[in-house]
């Protein structure tokens, strides 16, 4: 009897334990969890960077001192990396312990990380710092949810003016919205038109000015494998796309919707519709991804592809560079428009939360990420960086051959536009890419002009 | 003369025999309280699993179906409370209801080819004794599989340059074609997988049902001359009704559902062709950031999947009359 009597009990405690545990839930601010709450010179807004003089002279020193004078005790703060390719080889140990600055890193995936950061924002729990592809963040970016980094950026440029001129304006730029930093780009990278050199060699063909040429060489080619290698499935971002319609010429409004109809946004179309109707790419390529266009060339079977710089390592390793492989580092232009064309560049950028409590030493973390030595370890296996010194440096040309062929285009580079209904946009302009493709008779000027329409509604 | 002797005729024996222990009651008649106990512990046992499962899947769907009847003027703005009319909108959406088609065709072409598969297998299982043991592990496979481990394979077979399909139909002299770039094509293929995929299950059920058949109706039946076919109808098929019913609710609520193995698959494409609701769902909470609409998918989705359910459940035992 007593046996069963305590016996009954152990579910009721199991309830209420289970009812506790909800009710503790999270705390409104994510992983602080301060012991001492002695409020230290933490200067969590600071507010006269534009005044100070204090690191005028002998920049590096006194900035350094002022910085970590400033930085407030047992401070934790939280990054959201989007791959595990871009934390740098040594971590933030070094960073650690110079300033004693915590940083809980996790890794959550580029495309789900605006729904991810949505939810924790409601739950008042953000990470400090997000990275996301630079144009998915505009609708996070216009709610209100992150930080303007104007102040840090100054303070930055003042405390440690060598750092910040080092990289390019690119860095800057992928991270504005609407004329307000919310945070930096430390990798970008468009995608380089890549074609197979020694097939060019044998068929006599040169480097190709105009996407007509592509296409042309693309016939001529076909006998020897795939002319063009591509996909087109709806799972995948329309980045490829884009830029070949950026470099046909193609626009943005101020708002960010790309105008598709106009001559460039035609002649893309047209590009995609051809290479479908003269079977130059794969009868398949509607349905093809990322990985299956990449296998197509790195498998020797396609003449020519866009392809990312992160994925050129993987390229020279099975093909000899520059022998086999070569690649156009310049905008590929559209005829009688040549030279006005441009190469636009996704980039990852670290947004800041608006909900951190620790901007400033956020923006030192950023800084740490930015020094040539932490971040070549990511650009030298991965994506490129918008540091110009590793760029520029032998150590990087040594990782990376093709690199001082780049640098020229890399400085002009801009970031892709994004829009702040940035998945219906995705949604319209995967509809006109399959619209021509599934209709090779359909007018790609008449198809481009249909969608503007929907794109411009959703403004209205 | 001993205590027991004394006793009177008709007297009380436990008067006289083991007083602290209380008069003796019939068996099986509990004291008020332990009917009590009896009755509540049930409850309190299953209570922290109540707990969870109403945390888990109750609480969301909840929420889900309430937030549904607001609209967000912009990404994190306050939710204006806006009622149903925003349901109707949705299915004013050509969009929404070209998926609401696609995904019905997925479903019934799932649940008729599906179920002819697997009450077909469920009696080759039946008949074929420890060979179909064996086939009965086996043919969980399909099911064990992830969808999008399923859609790498079967993209690979319908591939039209290196794909088995293709292969095998060019020994008779046909050409395939494209499969998965066609859009006429691309929904049967989706079709086909996913068949591959759930059927397993279904097959399993049924098979379950066709064990519990009592041999002695078949005897029966045959003394009284009844073919093999009038034997399925009459006997087999009302039998295992209630698995019939179980088979269809899972077939039907895994091709409402499906999602992984599109996405994988085509994404959606070409065009829109095997875009289902799931995708749908998907594609306006995580691309479009725009929760509240979702929510309004979740709901129909789980409406019509709660429909269909209870309408087997309700309707297909019937079949088996008297039982």
């Amino acid at each position: 009897m007593r046996r069963f009597r305590t016996a009954s009990r152990v579910p009721v405690v199991g309830l209420a334990l289970l009812l506790v545990l909800a009710a503790c839930g999270t705390d409104d601010d994510g992983g602080d969890d301060p012991v001492d709450t002695e409020p230290t010179e933490e200067p969590e807004e600071p507010e006269e960077p534009a005044d100070t003089e204090e690191p005028a002279e002998d920049d590096e020193g006194d900035g350094e001192e002022a910085a970590a004078s400033e930085i407030g005790e047992d401070v934790e703060i939280d990054f959201w990396f989007g791959r595990e390719d871009f934390i740098p080889d040594q971590g933030f140990d070094e960073f650690e312990e110079e300033t004693g600055i915590t940083v809980n890193v996790d890794v959550v995936p580029l495309e789900d990380a605006p729904a991810d950061f949505i939810r924790n924002y409601e739950a008042g729990d953000t990470p400090d710092v997000i990275q996301v592809h630079q144009d998915r963040i505009y609708p996070i970016a216009v709610a209100g949810a992150l930080r303007d980094m104007s102040d840090m950026w100054q303070r930055w440029e003042e405390e440690d003016p060598e750092l910040y001129g080092e990289l390019v304006d690119l860095a800057w730029s992928a991270a504005t919205i609407e004329g307000t930093p919310y945070g930096v780009a430390l990798h970008s990278g468009p995608y380089w038109f890549t074609y197979r050199a020694d097939w060019y060699e044998e068929a006599g063909l040169e480097e190709p000015e105009t996407w007509d040429d592509v296409l042309e060489n693309g016939r001529i080619l076909g006998d020897r494998g795939l002319g063009f290698s591509l996909g087109a499935s709806r799972d995948q971002g329309t980045g490829w796309f884009l830029s070949v319609f950026s470099q046909s010429g193609g626009e943005w409004s101020e708002t960010g919707l790309p105008q598709f109809d106009s001559e460039a946004g035609a002649y893309a179309l047209e590009v995609y519709q051809t290479l479908a109707a003269d079977e130059i790419a794969d009868p398949n390529f509607i349905g093809w991804d990322s990985g299956e266009f990449r296998a197509a060339f790195l498998g020797g079977n396609a003449a020519q592809a866009q392809l990312g710089d992160n994925i050129w390592p993987e390229v020279v390793e099975q093909l000899d560079y520059p022998e086999q492989v070569q690649g156009v580092f310049r905008p590929i232009d559209r005829p009688g428009n040549e030279g006005n064309g441009t190469l636009t560049s996704a980039a990852w950028a670290y947004f800041v939360s608006e909900q951190t409590e620790h901007p400033y030493e956020v923006s030192l973390a950023l800084r740490y990420l930015a020094q040539a030595e932490v971040v070549s370890t990511v650009a030298k296996r991965y994506q490129p960086t918008t540091n110009i010194t590793v760029m520029e440096s032998e150590e990087y040309a040594e990782a990376k051959p093709w690199a001082p062929e780049v640098l020229d285009a890399w400085r002009e580079l801009e970031p892709r536009p994004g829009h702040d209904q940035f998945g219906e946009v995705e949604e319209i302009t995967h509809d006109m890419i399959h619209a021509v493709l599934l209709d090779l008779d359909a007018d790609p000027a008449e198809v481009a002009a249909e969608h503007q329409e929907r794109l411009n509604a959703l403004e209205e | 003369m001993s205590e027991q002797s004394s006793r009177t005729a008709g007297g009380d024996v436990a008067d006289e025999v083991g007083d602290h222990r209380g008069p003796v009651r019939p068996v099986g008649q509990d004291r008020g309280k332990g009917r009590v106990r009896k009755k509540i512990t049930p409850y309190v046992l299953s209570t922290p699993a109540f707990v969870l499962v109403v945390g888990i899947m109750a609480y969301p769907i909840v929420t889900g179906f309430w937030r549904s009847f607001f609209e967000s003027p912009g990404l994190l703005q306050p939710d204006v409370f806006v009622g149903p009319s925003r349901y109707v909108e949705l299915f004013r959406d050509p969009l929404f209801v070209d998926a609401l088609g696609r995904s019905a065709f997925l479903v019934v072409t799932t649940i008729v080819i599906g179920m002819v598969i697997s009450v077909v297998y469920a009696l080759l299982l039946t008949a074929w004794g420890r060979f179909g043991n064996v086939l009965r592990t086996i043919s969980l496979v399909p099911y064990l599989i992830s969808g999008v481990a399923t859609a790498v394979i079967w993209r690979f077979l319908f591939s039209p340059q290196n794909g088995v399909l293709e292969r095998m139909l060019a020994t008779v002299g046909i050409e395939g074609g494209n499969w998965l770039s066609d859009p006429n094509r691309a929904l049967w293929v989706i079709v086909i997988t996913h068949v591959w995929a759930v059927s397993p299950l279904s097959t399993l059920i049924l098979y379950g049902g066709l064990k519990t058949v009592p041999g002695d109706l078949y005897e029966a039946a045959s003394v009284d001359g009844a073919t093999s076919r009038q034997m399925f109808m009459k006997i087999t098929l009302p039998w295992i009704s209630p698995q019939i019913a179980l088979s269809l609710v899972w077939l039907s609520f895994a091709s409402f559902n499906t999602f992984d193995l599109i996405l994988a698959m085509t994404g959606g494409g070409p065009g829109r062709s095997t875009e289902v609701v799931a995708l749908v769902m998907y594609a306006i909470a995580f691309d479009q950031l725009d929760f509240n609409t979702s929510y309004m998918v979740m709901v129909i989705l789980l409406a019509i999947n709660a429909v269909f359910s209870i309408g087997y459940i309700a309707l297909i035992p019937k079949l088996r009359g008297g039982s």
